[in-house]
């Protein structure tokens, strides 16, 4: 499936401000099919952390209320130019995905 | 009373940090309980130890008067108190009503901001754990057409 993942920083002094979207269904498991009337089954992401130079800044635990395609926004900061920021997330089939940006 | 999970999470922060490990590992420590609850106060028991919290007017959360979309209702939660520890978000008339709960390194600022299904119209409530306890803020948010949460 496809994990795609969009992030955009933009540093302020030492302030990272961070925007991601994950690609992601995020079913509730109470969606009924359209064309089959069968209920499509539950699969959200479950968790998802972002890491800053591998120290983890912030992890995120969501329910299947996250809506389709997940996005955060938030700023952290001791942040400079050359950093790496690590999001990774893992779902409720054990699936996951993960990209590295760094810091410009 | 049971204790707050957020010192361990932090210890398995600071652990899997410190031995480079995979961060999906962490995924173990998925609060299932606390996100299958279907009564709000419980779901807040099972995350943070208790659902006692201080209403606090340095909490604020934005989120429109009316939500026309139900499946995509932008929520951002910011506060000026000091010592973060996390924020969670409660949808009292969703299914289950713990949406999402964000875990702060000190490093954060205090802001988060992300998007929720509401399944119909509610109150949202904010839930700040800090340093020195648990605080709290909510709106009513009127839903038009219903988000399947």
């Amino acid at each position: 499936m496809a994990t795609g993942i969009k992030v955009t920083v933009r540093l302020k002094g030492d302030v990272a401000d961070v925007k991601s979207l994950i690609k992601h269904p995020m079913e509730t498991g109470t969606r009924q099919d359209t064309d089959t009337g069968e209920f499509v089954p539950m699969h959200h992401i479950t968790q998802i952390t972002f890491a800053h130079n591998d120290a983890p800044v912030l992890l995120v635990d969501c329910s299947t209320a996250v809506s389709k395609d997940p996005y955060f926004r938030f700023s952290f900061g001791n942040a400079s130019v050359g950093d790496r920021l690590e999001i990774s997330w893992v779902d409720s089939r054990g699936e996951s995905g993960s990209t590295e940006t760094v810091l410009a | 009373m049971r204790t707050s999970r957020r010192p361990f999470i932090q210890g398995a922060l600071a652990i899997t940090a410190l031995l480079g490990l995979p961060r999906y590992l962490l995924a173990l420590t998925w609060p299932k309980n606390a996100f299958t609850s279907t009564v709000p106060s419980e779901a807040l028991v099972e995350l943070l130890g208790t659902d006692h919290s201080e209403v606090s007017d340095k909490i604020e959360l934005k989120l429109p008067v009316i939500a026309e979309n139900g499946a995509e209702v932008p929520v951002t939660v910011n506060t000026s108190l000091p010592g973060v520890k996390s924020i969670s978000i409660v949808v009292e008339k969703n299914p289950r009503p713990l949406a999402i709960s964000f875990g702060f390194s000190p490093q954060m600022l205090p802001e988060v901001a992300c998007r929720l299904k509401l399944a119909k119209s509610s109150r949202v409530i904010a839930v700040v754990e800090t340093a020195t306890g648990i605080f709290s803020t909510s709106r009513e948010v009127t839903v038009t057409i219903g988000g399947c949460a």
